[in-house]
């Protein structure tokens, strides 16, 4: 349990802080209007959208490692598969990035943030048949 | 029903240096036999035992099982019979750790096909419960006592019903209540079924449990004795 | 209980030991699938792009073949030229069937198209044309009027609007073209007559102006006749028509293949590497486990288990952690390269295309095959010694 709530941690902050160095607006990149006014893009919002699952998935992951309730342990592993599902759609459908393979958000941030949801989803899923098989354990 | 012919055992430790562990050393055993080798540490009666069951090639002289030369069989054959017709017991503790004890005392029906499909757990199920360890079945051998360990292994060797029981010093890591238990044990076997059973120990004590008994040193028979068992 | 329940419960009950055999699978397995995708999806890349290209012989000025195909490969826009006459040599030259002018442009940096900040433009003449208008009948039905364009699978319109802007003039994207992993697929096709009309009215609308020199073309898109030897034709070109490179199609995207071997040269001396390495690794962990072993078999022998059945046990714990490592390996692998194909392609300079499904399995089998095999093969002598030690020697302490 311990170890899956470590890596948790180690992904929110993943989630959270990679888009903030490569999304366009970090590379210097973003749309000026015609009246001078700078608004971000759609990579930008995505990184923000991953700020916010990043948040909860931390503090889930902090409990995982406090926790010692097994049944608690696979609620929590539920709810992480679920965040883990956004983390990977924000970037994708929910919200997306910009359409360009050449910028950093295309090529670099958003395969980084699906791979982190994907380790995620995958972490949780262990968890889950974690708890499922330690409860069958023999006497 | 079984017959040692001048049986020898060398290991060479050097090409000068050989020590022999049984030499030239004729026995017979008759079926329903409960046999006693006693000896010091290297008096030979462990390897004895070890040629008995075929786990060892003798350098020289025969073997025979039920009339059978043992080392006239192929692997295939010897492991066969070794399956069906022998329950071995062994000095050190020997159940997979990495199985319960119900697995591992079903273990011995996975190397033949004659047991179909299943037929093996219910035999086990009522071994654990002869040897009194029927709520332990669960249990991995990190979780049971020597003594519980050793009756586990006991429960295994009879799973195939076989003809002969070997043990190798049973109860040398044992306390002495749970040495006695453990001999009862056997004795309550050995007068149940009537099974050959062939147990060696250093303890001289031990002695009046079997129906005959021989003394080993230094890799030959010094003593034969013939008793009633207490 | 059967063999294979055995050997999953000996797995489980040693964490070190598989946990070695597994992460080896793993990096052989996901090593070896790495390379085949990306060699065999560069490939597969410039094949497409030779294809689409549709060209047996491109003639490009002298001492720009490199660049030309970089603008190509990877979208690097390029500007070269040449004077005109060229093409009416090149024409008359035996072997040729058909040469088509092109001229190569490139958009401005901040082209408001957002795919690229600045694209690759080529303008043909429809008049010559053999290569887009054909295919361009076979998807839209006609060729491209004033003011059309046909894009790559990575060019489109942005949101919200219905042409692309190109130095201040409206143009209209009618189709685009299948996938080739290369640049290609950000490049835009405009007929000479948009492009001289883009340059006319850049001078006013554009922050820049697009200049098209005078006389003056990019390339030379050659079809030779059938039976017509390439290299015969070139040297032909090249005699005739100074100051010019021809590229035959074969030989195209040399300077990349040539990069290409030179990586395989050494991506291969990785994987034998780290095959050995592996190899030695799975060898002496097994090594040691058997030994650890060495009574517990011997119990089993006692028990009657043949010589066989303890060295099948032993392969198949050692193929069933081969399986687990590799398939994971694998996996990761396929999914890096996949979510990370841009990144990998701009780094290394060169393109590939992913491989279709049903290629893909065959890789990944390819892949599972060769780490199930060095497992094997690794874990084979010391289980093979184990399985034939004399039971009561096994035994001993």
């Amino acid at each position: 349990m311990k170890i899956i709530g470590a890596v948790l941690i180690v992904l929110s902050l993943v989630v959270a802080i990679v888009p903030m160095f490569t999304d366009c607006q970090s590379q210097g990149r973003a749309i000026v209007l015609e009246n001078g006014k700078t608004i971000p893009m759609k990579c930008h919002w995505s990184g923000v959208a991953e700020l916010v699952v990043a948040i909860p998935l931390f503090v889930l992951g902090v409990m995982d490692i406090i926790n010692r309730n097994l049944l608690v342990f696979r609620y929590l592993s539920i709810l992480g598969i679920v965040l883990g599902i956004f983390i990977i759609l924000i970037p994708t459908n929910l919200i997306g990035v910009c359409i360009s393979p050449e910028m950093l958000c295309s090529s670099v941030m958003r395969p980084i943030l699906i791979l982190a949801g994907i380790f995620v989803v995958v972490a949780n899923l262990a968890g889950v048949w974690i708890s499922f098989k330690s409860q069958n354990k023999p006497v | 029903m079984i017959q040692l012919e001048k049986v020898s055992k060398t290991y060479w430790m050097s090409k000068e240096n050989a020590i022999h562990a049984v030499l030239e050393t004729s026995l017979e055993i008759k079926k329903g036999e409960f046999l006693i080798i006693t000896g010091r540490s290297g008096s030979g009666k462990t390897t004895l035992l070890n040629l008995i069951a075929g786990l060892t090639r003798p350098s020289s002289g025969r073997i025979f099982l039920d009339g059978q030369d043992l080392w006239s069989l192929t692997d295939l054959q010897q492991s066969l019979m070794r399956n069906r017709k022998i329950g071995f017991i062994f000095q050190f503790p020997s159940l997979l750790p990495s199985l319960t004890a119900l697995e591992n005392v079903v273990l011995p029906t996975i190397f033949n096909t004659d047991h179909a499909k299943g037929t093996g757990t219910p035999r086990a199920v009522e071994l654990m419960e002869t040897v009194g360890l029927k709520d332990k079945l669960n249990a991995y051998s990190r979780q049971l006592s020597a003594g519980q360990q050793q009756r586990v292994v006991v429960a295994r060797a009879l799973l195939n019903q076989p003809e002969l029981l070997l043990a190798d010093e049973p109860t040398s890591d044992l306390d002495e209540q749970t040495e006695l238990e453990i001999m009862d044990m056997f004795q309550q076997i050995h007068r149940a079924s009537g099974i050959t059973i062939i147990l060696v120990t250093h303890s001289t004590q031990l002695v009046r449990y079997g129906t005959m008994s021989i003394h080993m040193a230094g890799g030959v028979i010094e003593k034969t004795e013939n008793h009633q068992p207490v | 209980m059967n063999l294979t329940r055995l050997a999953l419960r000996n797995i489980a009950g040693s964490a070190f030991r598989s946990w070695v055999v597994a992460i080896c699978a793993f990096l052989v397995a996901g090593f070896a699938i790495a390379i085949l995708l990306i060699l065999r999806g560069t490939e597969n890349s410039l094949h497409l792009a030779i294809d689409r290209l549709g060209a047996d012989i491109i003639v490009v000025p002298e001492g720009t073949a490199t660049k030309v195909e970089t603008a190509l490969l990877m979208g690097n826009p390029t500007q070269v030229w040449m004077p005109r006459s060229n093409l009416e040599k090149v024409s008359a030259i035996q072997g040729v069937v058909a040469a088509s002018p092109q001229l190569y442009l490139s958009t401005l940096n901040n082209a408001s198209c957002c795919t690229v900040a600045s694209m690759f433009l080529v303008a043909y003449d429809p008049e010559t044309d053999f290569t887009i208008e054909p295919w361009l009948n076979r998807t839209i039905g006609r060729g491209l009027n004033l003011g059309e364009a046909v894009g790559g699978t990575h060019v489109f319109v942005p949101e919200g609007e219905q042409n692309i802007k190109i130095y201040g003039y409206f143009v209209t994207l009618k189709a685009n073209i299948e996938p080739t992993g290369t640049g290609l697929d950000q490049s835009m096709f405009i007929t000479f007559d948009t492009a001289r009309d883009i340059a006319r009215l850049s001078t006013k609308l554009a922050e820049k102006p697009l200049i098209i020199p005078e006389n003056s073309i990019s390339a030379v898109l050659v079809r030779l006749e059938p039976g017509a030897d390439p290299m015969t034709v070139s040297a032909d070109i090249i005699r005739q028509v100074p100051g010019v490179t021809p590229i035959t199609s074969p030989n195209m995207f040399q300077a990349y293949r040539q990069q290409m071997n030179g990586l395989l040269a050494s991506v291969l001396m990785v994987l034998g590497i780290t095959l050995i390495l592996s190899g030695l690794l799975i060898g002496l962990v097994f090594s040691m486990a058997a030994n650890e072993r060495r009574r517990e078999l011997g119990v089993l022998r006692a028990m009657g288990a043949t010589r066989n059945f303890v060295l099948r046990s032993l392969l198949l714990e050692a193929s069933l952690l081969a399986l687990e490592g590799g398939l994971a390996g694998i996996s990761f692998a396929v999914l890096v390269i996949f979510l990370f194909r841009d990144l990998i392609m701009r780094s290394f300079g060169f393109p590939f295309l992913l491989p279709n499904p049903g290629l893909l399995l065959v890789e990944i089998l390819v892949g599972l095959a060769l780490a199930l095999a060095s497992v094997i093969i690794a874990a084979m002598v010391p289980a093979y010694r184990i399985s034939h030690l004399e039971p009561a020697l096994a035994m001993r302490e």
